[in-house]
């Protein structure tokens, strides 16, 4: 009798619901995306890039000191062109271009990648909150975002900078709070669309628990523009975070920042064009490497444009 | 029709008020007391107390909040910390400035980007697509600010063509506006080409092509209809947010604009001026959007139909 028992119960549903999701999954989902993503060899050049950069970061103290090259000054060796000893030059402060770009990696790409996985994860939490059980949480939820979403992103994030004090954790939290709004209206517009389908209703019948209804049935189907909407939003992210440094809040100097090393050498641009030149560049593309990620994984995702 | 729009109007409230509660707790968390901040560092305590006393700032917070709400209702914003006149003036001041440099890059922004959208959409992968998107790529990820001070290095520091800074002549607006334009003219670039993909694959094109009309109807007259609505949001979005949002720019190239005010009030705790740029912001904002809502039915039909037949919205 026991084995011939008819799986029905919510426990046993939901046991053989994970052992199929597993086989499911590794199979189909991921791979596919993965197969399709392959396709696109601008989406790959975009990962290459980011591949190389998380690796630059990783490693920054290996590719070239932190303390005697990009920290100590060096009052001889003021805004060098680019040589072999100095591949980029030097700043104004005879400090190694190259050296605080390499550094600067470490700063930007994890200020941009902290910003946008703590927005991410919030957004994901209220969004999915609100478009499953909708009602009044919805509505409050929904104004309280538009209220944030009408004031202009860099007047809240001096503000809160100003209130909490200028350090590396305050700005993190400053931009976390200005990209919320976005992520939870994408997360609550997806959650929203799948959570009317059969299979919910089914899990629900059921007698799954919300949780587990919310993480295991509806943001996997709902994760396609949620992923795009989150690869897209890094390079805007690390855009802002070098904003706000250039115009002096945010990163303190000495620290490399790319954002604040352009606000360092903007006096010495007309002699030393090299000084804006770099770290620019730097900031373009690792947002460019983002968005070629982003333009390949919306394609890879989009299933109407599958084979 | 005008029922609706009344209602946004009015919808409007409290969203404002929402939005002066977050700024107003932000503005008074703020470490720092206005007393100081006008007085400077070198005057006695006294003094300091007792101007933060005839301000209100030494109540409790609720009270503030509350004092603060009263005068508003009255529509009395108070006078600014810094300059002790109305806030409303120096906005007036400042915000012509904001203006031009947001109309200017609207303007070019889509004189650039909607007709080479379409463009790279109607020929798809041909050199002019490949160029156009590629560039539009390459831009939409560089920093505004990035791009301002490259144009200043070559157009005023080399070919000494264009003033670096101030707001004296036209001549100051090109260099902010052909930044800022080049950015958003990206972006919309390509936005517009892939709902112009999109909706040239759609079956009511064919039919205006079966219907004889030339190719140039086809996609100016039919297609473009629907492919626009999402790019006129997401320009009015940015014309909203150009309004605040020139702050970096205006810093770039020293324009006493509306972002510079922002800066200068916030970094002195200069609290009713702040919360004065701030709803009169978001109020600009709300407005802005509410005209792209009503764009859309001039545009689409089939919008236009929900208003006017009393639909729920």
């Amino acid at each position: 009798m026991q084995k011939n028992e008819v799986k029905t119960t919510a426990q046993d549903l939901s046991e053989y619901d994970e052992q199929l999701l597993k086989d499911y999954k590794k199979v189909s989902q991921a791979a596919e995306v993965w197969h399709r993503l392959k396709k696109s060899k601008l989406a790959m050049l975009g990962l290459f890039f980011i591949v190389l950069l998380a690796l630059v970061a990783i490693f920054a103290d290996v590719i070239c000191d932190y303390e005697t090259l990009a920290l100590e000054q060096n009052i001889m060796n003021m805004r060098q062109g680019p040589s072999a000893e100095h591949w980029f030059g030097t700043d104004g402060q005879g400090r190694d271009l190259f050296a605080r770009v390499v550094h600067g990696a470490r700063i930007s790409l994890g200020l941009g990648l902290a910003c946008t996985f703590l927005s991410a994860l919030c957004g994901l939490i209220l969004g999915s909150l609100c478009g499953y059980f909708g009602g009044k949480l919805d509505s409050i939820v929904m104004r309280v975002l538009d209220c944030i979403m009408c004031i202009p992103g860099v007047l809240m994030a001096l503000a809160l900078v100003a209130a909490l004090g200028q350090s590396l954790g305050n700005l993190v939290i400053a931009l976390t709070i200005s990209y919320i709004p976005s992520f939870t209206r994408i997360v609550r517009a997806s959650v929203m669309t799948v959570a009317g389908n059969e299979y919910v209703e089914a899990a629900r019948a059921a007698g799954l628990s919300t949780p587990r209804i919310i993480a295991k049935y509806i943001l996997p189907n709902a994760a396609g523009p949620i992923i795009v909407e989150v690869t897209m939003n890094v390079a805007s992210i690390i855009k802002a975070v070098a904003s706000l440094s250039f115009i002096g809040l945010g990163v303190v100097p000495p620290t490399p920042e790319w954002g604040g090393m352009l606000s360092e050498s903007r006096e010495f641009m007309r002699y030393s064009p090299h000084l804006v030149i770099f770290p620019g560049l730097a900031i373009v593309i690792t947002s460019l490497a983002f968005n070629l990620l982003g333009d390949g994984l919306r394609d890879a995702l989009d299933p109407r444009l599958k084979d | 029709m005008y029922k609706y729009v009344i209602k946004r109007l009015l919808l409007i409230i409290p969203i404002l008020l929402g939005v002066v509660l977050i700024v107003f707790t932000i503005m008074n968390v703020t470490p720092g007391d206005p007393g100081r901040q006008m007085l400077g560092m070198s005057a006695p305590q006294e003094a300091v107390d007792a101007l933060n006393e005839s301000l209100g700032y030494n109540d409790p917070f609720p009270v503030r909040l509350f004092n603060y709400l009263k005068d508003l209702v009255r529509l009395d914003f108070g006078n600014s910390y810094r300059t002790n006149q109305p806030v409303f003036d120096e906005i007036m001041v400042r915000f012509p400035v904001t203006l031009k440099l947001a109309v200017g890059t609207m303007i070019l922004t889509i004189l650039i980007g909607i007709p080479l959208g379409v463009l790279a959409a109607v020929r798809q992968y041909s050199k002019l697509d490949m160029i156009s998107t590629f560039t539009a790529l390459l831009l939409a990820a560089a920093p505004s600010f990035w791009l301002a001070l490259l144009m200043m290095l070559l157009f005023s520091l080399h070919l000494n063509w264009l003033p670096p800074s101030g707001i004296d002549s036209y001549k100051n607006y090109i260099m902010p506006v052909m930044t800022q334009a080049v950015v958003y003219a990206a972006s919309t670039l390509r936005m517009t080409r892939s709902t112009m993909l999109e909706a040239i694959r759609q079956d009511y094109v064919r039919t205006a092509r079966g219907k004889g009309a030339s190719e140039s109807r086809v996609i100016w007259g039919h297609a473009i209809k629907n492919a626009m609505l999402p790019v006129i949001t997401s320009l009015g979005m940015s014309f909203g947010s150009m309004l605040g949002g020139t702050i970096v720019i205006e810093q770039v190239f020293g324009m006493a604009g509306l972002g510079s005010l922002v800066i200068t009030a916030i970094t002195t705790k200069d609290i009713p001026q702040t919360m004065a740029v701030t709803i009169f912001l978001a109020a600009l904002f709300c407005v802005i959007m509410l005209v792209v809502d009503l764009l859309y039915a001039f545009i689409d039909p089939r919008v236009k139909a929900r208003y006017t037949q009393g639909g729920k919205h």
